[in-house]
């Protein structure tokens, strides 16, 4: 009887010392839980981390449907608020490392998740892993404009330049849809970040060329490599072994015909929504002699395939010189045109 | 560890280990038993007191306050049952280290000691009620493990030295040679938390210990009085003991099976078998007393006070006692006195008792459990909640230990950020080795087509045990999951590259993204939300940063 009576105190005097439950502990999971939860979702920023930061020690897909959308709506609302710039109550008192963590349990935990709603929250999350890029350029063009968006207000533009290429990747080797209107909105958003000097939009670049696998798009790297090369920049190593390797292996896997359907493809693109004036003359030129050449390939005729595509690059720079392209325009083209002679 | 009560006429006597078998020494009677010769030969006096087993071994002096020794062998070896008495003698002198009061003035270092002392014997300071210490503090105290090989870290049996008193120039205490040979280590904890700290909220806080420390302590063993191979009778005739009570202690399972050390843990219910079963076992002559046979348990005052909490053990010469889990609180909030491995381990001391028809009771010497460093790292684990088995195994044993990199970049002093660094124990898994050095690699190629000079990177922040990370951070409190706890991360520095800051950040994000790297990387806008500023970059290597699809 004393030694029960006894038990019993020292059973409550271990419980009244153990302030968190011990993985395994005889409490029930669901109440440990739905506490977690509502700590994530109405919690102050340290309640918020405390209750991810156990949550995350759990198999997501075993969470309840409640859980998984609280983890979703937080990964959101971090987003969007970094992506803002908005400030984010209790970060700065959590900490770098803190803040740091708690955000990688959010973005994991909802990688982890693998449904549509945790998916779509991971377009901002991108800057995060190749594997969230990747993730995220799986939804084609679902997630193109919030991508171009981050690149616009300077959000992880690294990541996001990166998951254009990966989108444009995911696209051509899976037959997925992605549209043309994505796809102007990818050669833009490449187009501009290669002139910005800043490391992450350098990398971006870089980083979107190596992933895209088109070869349409290598004259564009080689001109950012000349460019960086110039210019001192530093990720010049990663463009020369990286960015042209890959690019390279991609024309190298590719007929000269398959590449000349390629830089046609970029052409349409480029061209589309131009309706008048000296442009509309250069694209109408470019594209019908693109086409002259693409049917000479087809029937085997070499030699005057190449003539077309000499005179097509020259058509380009041409444009170039009185405006009617931009350099990164005619630097596709014409770089395009000669990669296809040099083959044949 | 055994002894003899002539007055009362019975041997009590135990053993701490799983495959210890202790041979019950009987003079004197007809049917008398005696303990093996001896397999090293005629030891120097064999069977007279007095004689030591190699030259007294001069106890390393830690230069400062906060700093303690690794374990460290002495060169002593007590033949298997072989009983010898170990002695330790001399001071320790601990005087204000100019260095930290110019960095910061009086009253700095403050306080001075536990208890105000700056001449301490080899009990090192003991817990006094001292409120400055938290009510008391233990440390610097040395500390001697006998243990079965040649391997450390050789936290098996403890001797138990006597007096315990700070003040005390000599301490003593006694040992019985274990088989195959029981060989004694040297292991001497920080002795209090005090220092100065310097550039705090900075990616470089440093810390001038508050004392420096001299003198000189001498450990030396010799055969005990009347014990050992020579199994004599100092004063015949000795009457045969009427009872005698030897009892044994083990973990159970894995413990027992994989670490010499007979340590254990509290977690019990997810690992096959049980890490938290210790197994208690009496022997009792006459025989047809061992359903009498009753257990004690009480606190280990060199440890964690809290085996009054656990439930009893059961009764019996076969009995059990399980360890239950505590909790978070129990643990240190300060990064220096968590250094010290003593405080935080587990330890039990067992008794069993017996009463005879006369009703005298009959109890054996205490016999002592005792948590190893791993095990107590192990035991964070447990009681914060961290290694979920689908999220991240519980981690074994063999996941702790000083592990470099394979291609020898990074060792223990990059790769542990935790409390356990003396010795180094901590976690590196072979994703987050692998994908460090493949970073490193191509970096390296990187710099050599830009024609930068290229030294690599330097890791700023690697393991954090739970406790360190929950506790110990600059931001407070901190229960994230982070990968740290796991060996799976590491912060690099961004400062010394031959770039900006911020641009080697980027640069490192690209290495992290790397097919073959596959690391997870924490943007810099989350950084800069927080800190305001990009001081360094975080990779790691958690469940969910592959690069599929």
């Amino acid at each position: 009887m004393r030694r029960t009576s006894l038990t019993l105190a020292l059973f409550a005097l271990t419980a009244a010392l153990t302030a968190t439950p011990a993985v395994g502990a005889a409490q029930a999971p669901a109440e440990s839980i739905a506490v977690w939860t509502q700590q994530l979702q109405s919690g102050t920023l340290a309640d918020r981390v405390h209750g991810m930061g156990r949550l995350a020690g759990l198999n997501p897909r075993s969470l309840p449907a409640a859980t998984q959308q609280a983890v979703v709506a937080e990964l959101s609302r971090i987003n969007e608020a970094l992506e803002n710039n908005v400030p984010v109550d209790g970060a700065t008192a959590l900490g770098a490392e803190g803040f740091g963590e708690y955000y990688l349990d959010l973005a994991r935990t909802a990688r982890s998740l693998g449904t549509p709603e945790a998916n779509r929250a991971l377009i901002l999350s991108v800057g995060v892993s190749l594997g969230i890029a990747r993730r995220a350029a799986r939804q084609g063009d679902a997630a193109i404009l919030s991508l171009a968006h981050m690149i616009d207000q300077r959000y992880e533009p690294q990541g996001a330049l990166e998951t254009l290429g990966l989108a444009w990747f995911w696209a051509d080797s899976t037959g997925a849809p992605l549209s043309d209107a994505s796809r102007v909105v990818i050669v833009r958003a490449l187009f501009a970040a290669s002139h910005d000097p800043s490391p992450d939009f350098s990398a971006g670049v870089g980083a979107a060329l190596r992933w895209i696998g088109d070869p349409a798009f290598l004259p564009l790297a080689q001109a950012i490599t000349d460019q960086a090369q110039a210019s001192g920049n530093v990720f010049l190593g990663y463009y020369r072994t990286q960015t042209l390797p890959a690019l390279t292996a991609a024309l190298n896997k590719v007929s000269p015909l398959a590449s000349a359907i390629r830089t046609r493809r970029v052409v349409g693109l480029l061209c589309s929504g131009t309706v008048s004036g000296p442009r509309q003359g250069a694209c109408e030129s470019l594209a019908n002699e693109l086409d002259a050449a693409i049917a000479h390939l087809r029937a085997g005729r070499t030699r005057p395939a190449a003539n077309v595509l000499e005179g097509l690059a020259h058509r380009a720079e041409d444009a170039l010189a009185i405006g009617a392209l931009t350099q990164d325009e005619a630097t596709l083209i014409a770089g395009g045109a000669r990669q296809v002679i040099a083959r044949l | 560890m055994t002894g003899r009560d002539a007055a009362q006429g019975w041997w009590v006597g135990v053993v701490l280990g799983s495959a210890i078998l202790l041979p019950l020494v009987y003079s004197c009677t007809a049917d008398e038993r005696l303990a093996p010769p001896s397999p090293f030969g005629t030891l120097r006096g064999d069977g007279q007191a007095g004689n030591p087993f190699g030259p007294p071994f001069q106890v390393p002096v830690p230069a400062t306050n906060d700093q303690g020794i690794s374990p460290v062998t002495t060169g002593i070896v007590i033949p298997p049952g072989v009983v010898a008495t170990v002695t330790v003698t001399g001071f320790l002198h601990y005087t204000v280290n100019g260095a930290a009061v110019a960095a910061c003035p009086p009253p700095l270092p403050s306080p001075i000691s536990p208890g105000d002392l700056s001449v301490v014997g080899p009990a090192g300071f003991l817990p006094v009620n001292d409120p400055r210490f938290n009510g008391g503090y233990r440390g610097g105290e040395v500390e001697v493990y006998e243990s079965t090989d040649n391997n450390p870290p050789p936290y098996g049996i403890r001797l138990q030295f006597q007096p315990q008193d700070a003040t005390a120039g000599t301490v003593t205490a006694t040992v019985t040679g274990l088989p195959p040979l029981g060989r004694l280590w040297v292991v001497r904890p920080p002795s209090f938390p005090s220092s100065c700290g310097v550039n705090a909220g900075t990616p470089n806080p440093t810390s001038i210990p508050g004392f420096l420390v001299s003198g000189s302590q001498t450990l030396s063993a010799d055969l005990a009085s009347g014990g050992g191979g020579g199994g004599g009778c100092a004063m015949p005739p000795c009457p045969p003991p009427p009872v005698t009570i030897v009892g044994t202690v083990h973990g159970s399972g894995s413990v027992s099976a994989t670490n010499p050390n007979g340590s254990f843990t509290a977690k019990g219910e997810t690992l096959t078998p049980a890490e938290n079963v210790l197994k208690l076992h009496a022997t009792v002559s006459p025989p047809e007393l061992a359903p009498r046979v009753t257990w004690q348990v009480k606190p280990d005052p060199q440890h964690f006070p809290i085996p009054v909490l656990q439930p009893p053990p059961t009764s019996g010469t076969d009995a059990v006692f399980t360890v239950l889990p505590l909790g978070p609180i129990r643990w240190p909030m300060d990064h220096l006195t968590s250094l010290a491995l003593a405080p935080k381990q587990l330890s039990f001391v067992f008794t069993a008792s017996v009463q005879d028809d006369e009703g005298q009771t009959h109890t054996s010497s205490p016999v002592t459990a005792t948590q190893d460093g791993i095990d107590t790292i192990r035991e964070e684990y447990i009681e914060f909640g961290r290694g979920d088995p689908v999220a991240q195994d519980f981690p074994t044993r063999d996941d702790f230990g000083a592990r470099a990199d394979p291609a020898g970049h990074f060792g223990p002093d990059d790769l542990n950020s935790g409390d356990y660094r003396d010795p180094h124990l901590y976690w590196a898994q072979d994703d987050m080795l692998d994908g460090l050095d493949g970073m490193w690699d191509l970096q390296a190629q990187l710099y050599a087509t830009d024609h930068l000079p290229f030294n690599g990177f330097r890791i700023s922040g690697g393991f954090r045990n739970p406790v360190h990370h929950v506790f110990h951070l600059p931001g407070g409190l901190d229960w994230s999951n982070s990968a740290h706890q796991y060996g799976l991360a590491a912060d690099i520095r961004i400062s010394d590259q031959p770039m900006p800051p911020a641009t080697f950040f980027v640069v490192v994000e690209i290495l992290a993204r790397d097919i073959g790297v596959n690391a997870c990387f924490e943007p810099a806008a989350v950084i800069i939300k927080a800190a305001k500023t990009l001081d360094h970059a975080h990779v790691d290597w958690m469940n969910a940063c592959g690069s599929n699809w």
